[in-house]
């Protein structure tokens, strides 16, 4: 989950009609245009999309497109569900719980899959006909190998009470109830008994100091020596932690770590002709390759090849396994209430 | 005619402000009516929604209970420093106080709070030293909990309690007090009988602002709790942003609403009942 | 009266006191002795000390030097809260969030009285001071007579030994001050208090006192009952804030046992009886009231023994009703006032005209000469 300031949420929940009149106005515009809309992620992943795939696709396919911007996918999906036929965009980056949300909501239009000429390069399981994957971020631990007493290995490790109060863990459901769904898989339970998990974030408790919001807060404390271990983190924020110091290690603990797929939807009333040519661009080999070096994430593509940092952090031999996040969806607002009740307080 | 009409050019950018902001406000509460998935009206599902789960419960009732105490401590802080800034200090050690008051509303508040956990955190300024004075081994946890909100909120807080004060006891007449001893009250007695009774509009000006600055701070719990402060904001904000219930966060905004309308109607009607005995 | 408001007389000694405020001398070696029972009231020019007094007494002044003993006790480092001495403010101080009757009671609550001699207290205050109507009202809503009253109720209700009285007629209208300033001193004798009175205005304090203390620069100047003042002022200073004056600067020519020769130039001499004070040789100033002298005709004959005569010439009269202000100038140029009764059927004076001024010998009063100006 990405961060999300005060006033870019209370603008959308105050104006969202206005917001959403005024784009009804440009839909026909941008249709004439051949102008992609694409709700996605600023700073480095409006960056990394722009020179990997929205300026080489404008060269190649003659078709322009822009960048609306979102605090996270989650805040899309309300002002998604808040203007319900009135959002002007065709395209949206998300994470897939929200796009299975917004799908049995009916806010999106079908992919048609048989037209994605690079959909075979990708694992079958990221490619249907309510999104495409386009990029897969590994969670894991990192750490502060000075502070931390031990070599962490392995999730358990988390409940090891050498590590009282050092351990920041997240806030209610965030990273979209991936670390809850992770405990429960670990204790025995899986995505739809998530009891066993809170068994086992019951005996970490002891040890969660601070509950982060956001990527950066988490980097923040962690370079600040305010913890020592964050608990599950995306990859990414191992790289950048890295730059305060050398004394972070990223781990993949056993026995697996779980993989967050990022990925596309085409939204109701969208160009999906020239939108489906945008995901099969994004999809490809060589554009897939770069934003992933530049993100520090996984390339979705099973032809690109992963940047040796990325290796490093990440083994080949690392047990990955993908959760059912369109089944944990449903069930956020309930694991954030009972995350909070039962391990924040 | 022209004449006539400039009192209403000049209040008409304040008023167009507060349509702005109503209208905001409305459309808010036009959705805490909806159903989660904002697909039809759901009557006050939200909002018994609201009532009947402890965990949202718990965010309501704990956020009353931080805005009481940080008040309470803002006014037990602030009281000392707004009767020292009006009555003892030389012009001089007035303006000094005053640049300070000014600088803490000047600055930005959530650098204030970083300010904060540069003084409070782990290996904040507080915790090198009492390690280095060997008063502690491990350090104190002063930030990221309830304390860390308490001191953020109050620190956010003061000089608007210490502003309001000011007021009154700059108004505060010397020959009262020296009337009071002259008719043999102490010193602790003149406090209590007439210093604190005629600051009571201050107090309860004072008291309103930060109580509903408290309540409906988001920053300081989210920087400061450490995940583990249940503020109405930041339920606010999780719902409608983080689980895309729009509506739910939307219905909790409007007790919010409801219950700081309620506070602004009781302190002012007791400060009003207060003034009207004795003036004219 | 009620008996628990009997009042123990005290008697007030100052001695020495000084008092200094940012580096400048307020009150300056003042020595003072009231009697108990005694009305004095101080008189003098604004910011020549008199507030500062008082707060000394009442012991919201710190003395820089000096003794403040009430009652035959040392008062100079007791709290003010301690000394049980009664004040009534400049502009009476009353406590606005509280009612008359709290108002009242207020120092009895401080002095640990029970509520059951309280509410006695109260109601013989209220009723003294014709406030029973207005106990539940709050100082707002009182007009200034009223609120003066509640002030006084407030300031004798604890039965200080002394009452300080700051100006509290200042803020009426001329007619109550009128009717206060006898219900006033009526009031202080009935119950026997001793009070200091602070006052800008001269009939006011001779109307109220029984001695008047007139101040200046932070000193007494003189103190003595009205007559004491109006008749023998010891300075110029005294003689101007008390009435009217008119002066000749002189010096003295020659005295015998009881009667003094006095050269004021012009080779006029004037006729003055010697007492004590009177220096026997050197520069004087001569004093005469202006409702001392009498215009004569030129022609008219005037006992040379008896009478001071000097010639002067009408230059303007001015009815003022209960008087007449007439106004000479005589042959060095030098102002004469002379007041007239407005009853007086004496012959009516044409301005212009030349008379003799004649004044008994007797109330010729003579003073030391001051450096010039005053
Ligand atoms: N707190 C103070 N600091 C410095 N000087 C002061 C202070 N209070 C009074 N004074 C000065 O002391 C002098 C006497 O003041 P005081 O109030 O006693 O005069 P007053 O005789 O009562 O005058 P008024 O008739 O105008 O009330 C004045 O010159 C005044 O300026
Ligand atoms: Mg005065």
């Amino acid at each position: 989950m990405r961060t999300v300031s005060r006033r870019q949420a209370l603008r959308l929940a105050a104006f969202s009609g206005a917001l959403g009149y005024l784009g009804q106005m440009g839909f026909s515009q941008a249709q004439a245009q051949k102008l992609l809309k694409i709700i996605a992620w600023g700073g480095t992943y409006g960056d990394a999309m722009r020179s990997s795939w929205m300026e080489p696709f404008a060269a190649a396919a003659g078709i322009r497109s822009e960048i609306q911007l979102q605090s996270s996918s989650m805040e899309t999906l309300a002002s998604l569900r808040a203007n319900r036929n009135r959002n002007d965009a065709d395209l949206w980056l998300s994470a897939i719980a929200p796009t299975s949300l917004a799908q049995s909501d009916g806010l999106l239009s079908p992919i048609p899959v048989d037209q994605l000429k690079n959909a075979s390069q990708l694992p079958a399981a990221v490619v249907n006909d309510t999104y495409v994957g386009i990029w897969s971020l590994p969670y894991g631990i990192i750490y502060n190998a000075k502070t931390v007493p031990f070599e962490i290995t392995k999730w358990e490790d988390l409940t090891d009470s050498r590590l009282k109060g050092m351990v920041t863990a997240p806030y209610g459901a965030n990273y979209n109830g991936m670390f809850i769904a992770l405990l429960a898989l670990l204790a025995g339970g899986d995505e739809t008994n998530v009891d066993p998990g809170f068994a086992l974030a019951k005996k970490m408790k002891p040890n969660f100091s601070i509950f982060t919001t956001s990527d950066s807060e988490q980097i923040r404390l962690l370079t600040s020596g305010e913890v020592d271990v964050v608990a599950f983190a995306p990859v990414a924020n191992y790289f950048a932690a890295r730059k305060a110091g050398s004394q972070f290690r990223f781990v993949c603990p056993k026995p697996f770590i779980p993989v967050s797929i990022s990925n596309v939807a085409i939204l109701k009333g969208a160009n999906v002709e020239a939108a489906t040519r945008f995901i099969d661009f994004a999809i490809s080999k060589e554009p897939q390759q770069k934003i992933a070096q530049m993100l520090g994430c996984l390339p979705i593509n099973t032809m690109s090849e992963v940047s040796p940092t990325m290796r490093e952090a990440v083994p080949a031999s690392t047990e990955f396994r993908f959760l059912q996040e369109g089944v944990m969806a449903s069930q956020l607002s309930g694991w954030n209430d009972r995350w909070q009740r039962e391990i924040q307080r | 005619m022209i004449a006539r009409l400039v009192p209403y050019f000049l209040v008409a950018p304040a008023l167009l402000l507060i349509a702005v902001l109503l209208t905001g406000l409305s459309s808010v509460l036009g959705w805490s009516f909806q159903s989660s998935a904002g697909d039809g009206a759901a009557g006050l599902v939200q909002y018994a929604n609201l009532a009947t789960n402890e965990s949202y419960r718990h965010f309501f009732t704990y956020s009353l209970w931080l805005a009481a105490i940080s008040t309470f401590v803002a006014l037990l802080l602030g009281f000392p420093v707004a009767y020292y800034m009006e009555i003892n200090a030389s012009p001089s050690q007035r303006k000094w106080i005053f640049a300070g008051l000014l600088a803490m509303f000047l600055s930005d508040y959530v650098l204030k709070m970083f300010g904060l956990i540069l003084i409070l955190g782990r290996s904040g300024l507080v915790n090198r030293l009492a390690m280095w004075l060997g008063v502690t081994d491990a350090p104190f946890k002063l930030m990221y909990n309830e304390f860390g909100v308490l001191v953020g909120l109050v620190s956010g807080i003061l000089p608007y309690m210490i502003l309001s004060l000011n007021g009154v006891i700059a108004r505060l007449d010397k020959r009262l007090h020296e009337a009071a001893s002259v008719l043999g009250a102490p010193p602790w007695r003149i406090f209590l009988l007439i210093t604190l009774p005629l600051c009571v509009p201050g107090i309860l000006a004072g008291t309103m602002l930060s109580f509903l600055l408290s309540l409906n701070s988001f920053v300081t719990p989210m920087l400061l709790g450490g995940g583990r402060v249940d503020m109405i904001a930041v339920l606010i904000f999780d719902q409608a942003i983080n689980l895309a219930n729009l509506p739910l966060g939307s219905a909790a905004a409007g007790v919010l609403f409801l219950i700081s309308g309620a506070v602004i109607l009781l302190l002012n009607g007791l400060g009003d009942r207060y003034q009207k005995r004795f003036q004219r | 009266m009620t008996p628990s408001l009997s009042f123990k007389k005290r008697g007030i000694t100052l001695s020495g006191l000084s008092v200094e405020l940012q580096g400048k001398r307020i009150l300056d070696d003042v020595d003072l002795e009231i009697f108990p029972g005694e009305i004095i009231a101080l008189l003098g020019p604004s910011g020549c000390g008199k507030t500062t007094m008082l707060r000394a007494i009442a012991g919201l002044q710190r003395p820089s030097a000096g003794e403040i003993v009430v009652g035959g006790q040392a008062m100079t480092d007791v709290a003010p809260y301690r000394r049980n001495v009664g004040m009534v403010f400049q502009s009476y101080a009353l406590f606005p969030h509280m009612t008359v009757a709290e108002n009242i009671v207020f120092g009895l609550k401080m002095h640990g009285v029970a509520p059951a001699e309280r509410a006695v207290v109260l109601d013989a205050a209220l009723t003294m001071l014709e406030l029973s109507a207005l106990r539940d009202a709050y100082p707002a809503r009182l007009s200034g007579g009223q609120q003066q009253r509640v002030a006084i109720a407030r300031s004798i209700a604890t039965q200080p030994s002394v009452l300080l009285l700051d100006e509290p007629l200042s803020a009426l209208d001329k007619k109550l001050k009128d009717d206060m300033r006898s219900e006033l001193r009526t009031l202080l004798k009935k119950v026997g208090m001793t009070a200091i009175i602070v006052t800008h205005d001269q009939e006011e304090a001779l109307a109220i006192a029984d001695r008047v203390a007139v101040m200046n620069e932070g000193r007494i100047v003189q103190i003595g009952t009205g007559g004491d003042l109006y008749h023998n002022p010891n300075c110029r200073f005294v003689a101007d804030f008390v009435g009217y004056m008119n002066y000749f600067e002189g010096s003295i020519r020659s005295g015998s046992d009881q009667r003094l020769e006095l050269d004021i130039g012009d080779a006029r001499l004037l006729k003055a009886r010697s007492s004590a004070e009177t220096p026997a040789t050197g520069h004087v100033t001569v004093a005469i009231r202006p409702e001392a002298i009498t215009p004569m005709p030129k022609s008219a004959p005037v006992d040379q023994d008896e009478f001071n005569i000097v010639p002067a010439c009408l230059i303007s009269e001015e009815f003022l009703g209960i008087v007449t202000y007439l106004r000479f100038q005589d042959g060095k140029g030098r102002d004469l006032l002379v007041i007239r009764s407005g009853q007086s059927r004496a012959s009516p004076l044409r301005v212009g005209e030349h008379y003799d001024l004649a004044w008994p010998i007797d109330v010729t009063t003579l003073m030391p000469a001051e450096p010039q100006a005053a």
